[in-house]
């Protein structure tokens, strides 16, 4: 249900609603949170971020969940890439003054994964950003009736339970 | 700004604070619980925590941790205790327990649970220490096991079957070396008549020997005879040379042969050795009863020990994990989802968790006073970077109770150099150690209590260089026997003898490498006990081990007779021709020193004669000179 409920709110504002960079931003913290190990304190400001700004959170849900799984078929090599560039001599100067600032320990960029992940996430952000604002204008201006006409749509919808989703759903808004 | 986002946020805020507050201390002790279930390998748990969260003061009722190798035993249980955290340390996600109050404690205590971990247990990357000074004192152990006595009681030893079934290896042995030794010999007649200098030294006579000094009158044809000689001795030496290196060459494989061929002794003790242990024959040497008794119960509270010392290097390492492997040059692969921690160096010198202060004024029972240990003592520094916070842990312990038995335990675990030193000096007075097993056997004790004991204990782990001195001195020994002897003489006999025992002095040392520990024991029961063993079953033990020693004894000297029968036909006349030639040579040098010293000694003659008549013919012309003068 919380699936398709997702899924189904994802896809309705992928063609109304929220700005395309209010989507795009929440699919790109979402991007960051989940490609990162959940517990530290960068992720947990980036969940009040996505909070408190307008950011669409079914794009945060969607991303969060879908990059998660994608984090954990990558995992050896974000800690193989956090170790190398953790232990960079031309770095290790930083990283010491970083490690003795208070509160900084608590992002706990000293581990292999959070710290691998992370650049990873970082790097990658304004692409995903910019290619999800502007996959999300394409889709408005001349995707969506299509999408919403095509086939596998109108087999997915006509599943049992996807109507039974739709009947409860209805339930609730009358 | 979303204003409806902010007051669900808030919401959602102050309802995790809540929800923290209210659980904050099941929380934590769970958290406590995983991270030591995880260090220790079998279950630590928690009871009744409660957080002072402004003062930073943490209190629990109990405090658990499971012996892994014995799940249903604490190695130690906490009764009510304090703590105080640091708060700054926190900012840094460090952990500093400034003081930790302990009233209440037990070792060895049962559990109402097993306290086992479900599932694998995690593989270590090798043997720990622990399991390979267990492999190596077993192995010393067995060496000396508890004879079944029954065997040499009742039967007579069939030695000749015996050496039938299980072989001797010695004939083999010698045989192998027969076929190497024959290669040698054969190579080393070749070189000999290589060696054979006769004709080079003939060649050198011939140029020496014609030359007649008292002949000679020309001091020319002296010194041309002189030359020839030294062109003669020039040769000599450039062939003397050459022999003396391949001579030297001759002589040391015969050397390494003889060597060789006394090794028959080594290998007929090894079949010895083979056939004793095979059937079991105990020796009861003087040195070996203490061990065979003993033994076992030593080396298992030395492993105890030196596990937990093991533990503490665990959680107190030298090198944290991720600076090993990069040291190693290995790439780890951490747990899915781990990753690992890199440690840099730090300006406040807070490892991840730190224990400044461990104040002990505990009792290890209040039910029961009589038996309780009353216990006072402090631990320092017990932190998870030894080598970044720059000092050693450190442990006084001392114990009482109301029967006056005391110990005083002082320990140090030096974790801040490359080399890690562990120390412990234990000291013990009055201590009844209860009943100490012995392996199960008809005619030993199957357990030996120990009531009042003075003991000591020096514990030393240096790197991997182990050193335990165990003394335990006991005026209240008493053997005790599970079965009843029955009607066998020997098994009556035994029990007798151990009955009268009440003084037990008892010696262990376990000195070196942790792969190569030696292990030696010493007891005042050493020498009785020897002694009355072999007057009780050494009869037949004895038979069989003389039966055994000359049967091998024999094989051992028709084999020796061999092979120095061989070495006079083939290696003796190869060593004697060797010297032959070196005597041919020496006569030779003589023989060039001698014409060399009388033409030397004929042209200082003729130099003389020349210059006396030359003195004589200018005295003359001297003469004449001055008769024609006016």
């Amino acid at each position: 249900m919380f699936w398709l409920q997702l899924v189904s709110r994802f896809i309705r504002v992928l063609r109304e609603g929220d700005s395309p960079g209010a989507i795009a931003g929440g699919f790109t913290v979402g991007f960051i949170v989940g490609l990162t190990p959940f517990l530290s304190l960068q992720n947990i400001l980036l969940i009040l971020l996505a909070a408190v700004v307008r950011l669409n959170f079914a794009a945060f849900g969607l991303a969060y969940f879908f990059f998660g799984f994608i984090a954990y078929l990558f995992d050896p090599w974000f800690h193989s890439l956090g170790l190398s560039l953790l232990t960079l001599p031309s770095l290790q100067a930083f990283y010491t003054r970083l490690y003795n600032l208070p509160i900084a320990p608590l992002t706990r960029f000293y581990n292999t994964l959070v710290f691998g992940s992370t650049v990873v996430a970082i790097v990658l952000a304004p692409a995903i950003f910019f290619a999800a604002r502007e996959g999300i204008r394409a889709y408005r201006r001349s995707w969506a009736q299509k999408f919403q006409d095509s086939q596998a749509v109108r087999f997915v919808r006509g599943l049992k339970i996807v109507q039974w989703y739709f009947k409860v759903r209805d339930l609730e808004l009358s | 700004m979303r204003k409806k986002a902010l007051v669900v946020l808030a919401i959602v805020l102050l309802a995790l604070l809540v929800y923290l507050y209210v659980r904050r201390n099941a929380l934590i002790e769970s958290a406590i619980e995983s991270a030591g279930t995880a260090a220790v390998g079998a279950k630590v748990e928690v009871d009744d925590l409660s957080l002072d969260f402004l003062r930073l003061r943490l209190g629990f009722d109990r405090f658990q941790v499971t012996n892994p190798n014995d799940t249903w035993h604490n190695w130690i249980e906490l009764g009510p205790s304090g703590l105080k955290l640091e708060w700054k340390p926190l900012l840094w996600n460090r952990y500093v327990i400034r003081e930790f109050y302990v009233r209440e404690i037990r070792f060895n205590s049962p559990r109402k649970t097993d306290g086992a971990i479900p599932g694998k247990r995690p593989k270590p990357a090798g043997p720990s220490l622990t399991e390979r000074a267990r492999k190596v004192l077993q192995a010393k152990l067995d060496e000396t096991p508890l004879p079944d006595l029954a065997r040499f009681a009742q039967r007579r030893i069939d030695v000749d079957s015996l050496i039938r079934v299980l072989g001797l290896t010695t004939p083999d042995s010698v045989e192998t070396l027969f076929t190497h030794l024959q290669g040698t010999a054969q190579e080393l007649r070749a070189r000999v008549v290589q060696l054979d200098p006769r004709d080079e030294l003939e060649r050198v006579t011939g140029l020496v020997q014609p030359i007649r000094p008292a002949e000679i009158r020309s001091l020319a044809e002296l010194t041309d005879a002189l030359q020839r000689v030294q062109e003669a001795r020039n040769s000599l030496q450039r062939y003397r040379t050459r022999f003396d290196s391949s001579r030297a060459w001759v002589r040391s494989e015969i050397e390494l042969a003889n060597r060789r061929m006394q090794r028959v002794d080594d290998w007929a003790k090894a079949d010895l050795a083979r056939l004793r242990a095979s059937v079991g024959l105990p020796s009861f040497d003087v040195a070996e009863v203490a061990q065979m008794l003993f033994g076992p119960a030593v080396v298992d509270r030395v492993l105890t020990a030196l596990q937990l010392v093991e533990k503490a290097r665990e959680a107190m390492p030298y090198v944290e994990k991720a600076q090993a492997f990069a040291r190693a040059g290995k790439v780890q692969k951490p747990p899915r989802g781990k990753g690992i921690n890199v440690s840099f160096p730090v300006t406040e010198r807070w490892p991840k968790w730190l224990v400044r202060r461990v104040e002990i004024s505990a009792v290890s029972s209040r039910t029961d006073t009589t038996r309780a240990w009353f216990l006072s003592g402090m631990l320092q520094n017990f932190n998870s970077n030894p080598r970044l916070f720059g000092k050693p842990a450190t442990l006084q312990l001392e114990g009482r109770t109301t029967q006056g038995t005391r110990f005083r335990l002082d320990g140090l675990l030096d974790h801040t150099s490359e080399i890690v030193l562990d120390q412990f000096d234990l000291q013990v007075t009055s201590l009844a150690l209860g009943e100490v097993p012995f392996p199960r056997s008809r005619y030993f004790p199957s357990s030996l209590q120990l009531n009042r004991a003075n003991a000591s204990l020096q514990f030393e782990l240096k790197g991997e260089d182990l050193r335990v001195d165990m003394l335990i001195r006991c005026p209240d020994a008493a053997f005790l026997f599970d079965d009843p002897a029955g009607d066998d003489r020997v098994a009556q006999m035994l029990r007798r003898l151990f009955s009268d025992i009440r003084n037990l002095d008892l010696e262990a040392q376990i000195h070196g490498p942790v792969d190569h520990l030696s292990l030696r024991l010493r007891s005042n029961l050493d020498v009785l006990l020897s002694h009355q063993l072999r007057t009780l079953v050494g009869e037949q033990i004895a038979q069989a081990q003389a039966q055994l020693e000359a049967r091998v004894q024999r094989l051992a000297d028709e084999q020796r007779r061999r092979l120095l029968a061989w070495y006079d036909a083939n290696l003796r006349p190869v060593a004697e021709k060797v010297e032959e030639y070196r005597t041919l040579f020496e006569e030779r040098d003589k023989l060039i020193e001698l014409k060399k010293q009388e033409l030397e000694r004929r042209i200082e003659e003729e130099k003389q004669r020349q210059k006396s008549e030359l003195e004589k013919a200018a005295r003359k012309k001297a003469g004449e000179i001055l008769k024609k003068l006016p």
